[in-house]
């Protein structure tokens, strides 16, 4: 079956009293049914900006975006809307996401009364089962977001993106604020709801152990660019970017016998501004191998394995192999 | 193996916290007993809410009572019972032979005052040094704590800095004046992975370089493994395990660490669904008789809830609360 999700060479940028800032810098990404894609990179690195312009809640300055086959940039303002169904998102802090003086029952109502289920009954019974499929009481239901913990906060989050049955939910740091216990008990329930309907996520995180855990493939993400794409396996046990060898190796371990922070490789430096990224390869301030070239060379994404794309000049060699 | 291989330098006996609440009296801390020494990293882990932070604030007499009500045998730092002193002297031991570094550093730097300044303000405070001597003193800290250019840096205002570059101030401004112990409470947990391995780095090889003892507070356990010598795992406030951190990552003892674990993601092990705990932590206000994990526990049985499981050696020099812990033992290593 043909993406669900397709982006072409998206572009989001901000103006701000600072200056221009290009948060995404042409990005191409798609999405299988019932596919999961993480998407790792640190702060500011421009993941949220990706979601959001996915959702439509910030308006890509170029590229494409195509939802089950239909182009938002080229539908008219109605059709975007009724395309907006099917991509929802579940947001890292629960609360803000949530209407506080709503209660549980009418956060899950209100997208279904706005899609046109127009029978009350109906409606009921569709919130009924929403919160028993995600693990909430069905006594929850008057209760306020306050009322509920972190964890039950975030599983209505879940059943409020699942309302309209959607094809693609892009789940941003959905377990980021939570503590071990509760964030196991959330991507468990990711993991059954698509094993239950078979919907897509692009799961956005900061921590690559979770998404290694949670995706099919992961994108590799650095100051607006895609830098390595790959499945989870490829990914961890032949990472092929410096930048993603330097995620892995920073990673904590909980193996004290082999893995002591002493004896760690540790990229140096910051994040670059991202109102002013540096030329040729983005990496190159910090990156241990880099050479003459990239700094003044900006590296292309090439296939250098099945499903397995990196960005560096290092792989020049590689990809002249494959071709 | 002991786990005490030389003297402590900071000895805390049966620290209690509670805390008046309209709700009624809460206990955050209970009957908490630790040590560290010179050179030494004690990693205090657990779960949000589980009095972490509470600890450390009140090994210092920095929590507000009311409503915090502190009590306890001793908190015993070179001769001195710290729960005993008067605040005057204890104004001496804060920031100059104990200092704290917190989890956001910028809300801990005076956004008006240049970085460099706030250094020498420390030094003022705590040291002897005025000046020149303690500018030339400021720069050799940033330096210490690798802040390229160092000189210029010290010229610049806390908003000038990176997460990374504030917590390393942060770091300098808390070596300032040569501590015995370093308290370090969830210092990387706002900063990116490569920066959280850069400032963990920093602080193991300063702390070896210096001789300092550090307790690193943390809800990571990964981040624990590999810094950490020895671990405290906490839950509802109380010590529950304490363990030399190969043998803890090696054989968890009490079932929360276990459960704890498995709960966590691995890369190396990759499995369909992780071992969840079940329910949530319990509310202080409220906690159930006996062992308070018994609720999520789920090798519990009737005896775990009649009374509060001892801390028991677990004869490695470690220690466990739980009537269970030498059967799960067993169950874990074999
Ligand atoms: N509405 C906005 N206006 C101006 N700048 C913005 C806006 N939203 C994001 N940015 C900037 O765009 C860049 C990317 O931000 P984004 O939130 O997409 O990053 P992120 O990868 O999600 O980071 P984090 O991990 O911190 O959530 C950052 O430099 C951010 O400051
Ligand atoms: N001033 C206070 N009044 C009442 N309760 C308090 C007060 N300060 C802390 N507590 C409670 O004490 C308990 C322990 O809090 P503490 O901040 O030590 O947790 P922690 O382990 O540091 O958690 P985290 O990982 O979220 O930082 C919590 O239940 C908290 O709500
Ligand atoms: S292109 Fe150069 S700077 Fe960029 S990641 Fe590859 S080697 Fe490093
Ligand atoms: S004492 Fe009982 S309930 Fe508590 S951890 Fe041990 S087995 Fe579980
Ligand atoms: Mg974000
Ligand atoms: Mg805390």
């Amino acid at each position: 079956m043909s993406n669900v999700l397709e982006i072409n060479d998206l572009v989001v940028s901000y103006r701000t009293a600072r200056g221009h800032l290009t948060a995404v810098d042409g990005i191409s990404l798609h999405l299988a049914p019932g596919e999961t894609l993480g998407l790792v990179g640190e702060s500011g690195c421009g993941k949220s900006s990706l979601g959001k312009a996915i959702v439509q809640l910030v308006e890509p300055s170029a590229g494409s975006i195509r939802v089950e086959g239909h182009d938002l940039s080229t539908r008219s303002r109605a059709e975007r809307r009724a395309l907006r169904p099917k991509i929802q998102m579940v947001f890292q802090d629960p609360m803000g996401a949530l209407d506080p003086r709503q209660q549980a029952g009418t956060i899950l109502e209100t997208p279904l009364k706005l899609h046109g289920l127009r029978d009350a009954a109906a409606r009921r019974a569709r919130v009924a089962t929403l919160m028993e499929q995600v693990g909430l009481r069905p006594e929850f239901i008057d209760r306020l977001p306050h009322e509920f913990s972190g964890g039950q906060r975030q599983r209505l989050g879940i059943a409020r993106a699942l309302a309209l049955n959607p094809s693609v939910i892009v789940c941003d740091e959905p377990v980021s604020a939570l503590d071990v216990s509760l964030q196991a008990q959330v991507l468990n329930l990711l993991r059954r709801v698509q094993q239950a309907q078979k919907v897509s996520y692009l799961f956005i995180s900061h921590d690559l152990s979770v998404v290694e855990h949670i995706a099919d493939r992961v994108a590799i993400m650095y100051l607006g660019k895609i830098v390595e794409v790959a499945p989870r396996s490829a990914l961890w046990r032949t990472p092929a970017h410096p930048y993603t060898r330097a995620l892995i190796e920073a990673l904590p371990r909980t193996d004290p016998a082999r893995h002591r922070i002493a004896d760690k490789q540790v990229i140096g430096g910051d994040l670059p501004s991202p109102y002013n990224p540096p030329a040729g390869c983005r990496l190159h301030t910090r990156c241990p191998l880099a050479f003459a070239r990239c700094a003044v060379e900006e590296p292309k994404l090439a296939t250098i394995g099945d499903g397995h794309s990196v960005a560096c000049h290092l792989h020049d060699a590689a990809v002249a192999k494959a071709a | 193996m002991t786990a005490h291989a030389s003297p402590a330098v900071l000895d805390v006996a049966d620290l209690t916290v509670r805390f008046r609440t309209p709700t009624g009296l809460l206990t955050a801390v209970d009957q908490l007993s630790f040590s560290v020494s010179a050179g030494e990293t004690l990693a205090i882990v657990g779960e949000s809410g589980c009095g972490k932070s509470v600890t450390a604030m009140a090994l210092l007499r920095l929590l507000r009572s009311p409503p915090a009500e502190i009590g306890g045998r001793h908190v015993l730092f070179e001769g001195q019972d710290l729960l005993r002193l008067r605040e005057r002297a204890l104004r001496n031991i804060r920031g100059n032979r104990i200092a704290m570094i917190f989890q956001d550093p910028l809300s801990a730097l005076n956004p008006v005052l240049t970085v460099g300044d706030q250094i020498i303000e420390t030094l003022k405070r705590h040291t002897g040094l005025r000046g020149a001597a303690a500018h030339r003193r400021a720069v050799e800290l940033l330096d210490l704590v690798r802040i390229p250019e160092p000189a210029r840096r010290a010229s610049d205002y806390p908003h000038r800095f990176s997460g990374g570059m504030r917590q390393r101030a942060m770091i300098a401004i808390a070596l300032a004046a040569s501590p015995a112990v370093l308290i370090a409470d969830e210092p990387t947990t706002a900063l990116d992975v490569t920066v959280q391995a850069q400032i963990l780095k920093l602080l193991n090889s300063l702390q070896r370089e210096l001789g300092m003892a550090l307790i690193l507070i943390s809800h990571d356990l990964g981040v624990v493994a590999e810094t950490a010598d020895r671990v405290l795992v906490m839950y509802a406030g109380r010590k529950v395990e304490e363990r030399s951190v190969l043998d803890l990552f090696a054989g968890p003892l009490h079932p929360y660490t276990r459960a704890l674990m498995r709960a966590r993601p691995r890369p190396e092990e990759l499995r369909e669904f992780l071992d969840e705990i079940p329910g949530i932590v319990p509310s202080l206000a409220d906690l159930p008789p006996g062992c308070a994990f018994a609720p999520r526990c789920s090798v519990a049985y009737e005896a775990c809830s009649a009374t509060r499981p001892a801390l028991l050696p677990s004869g490695d020099g470690g220690a466990v609360a739980c009537i269970r812990a030498p059967l799960a033992a067993g169950g874990v290593v074999a």
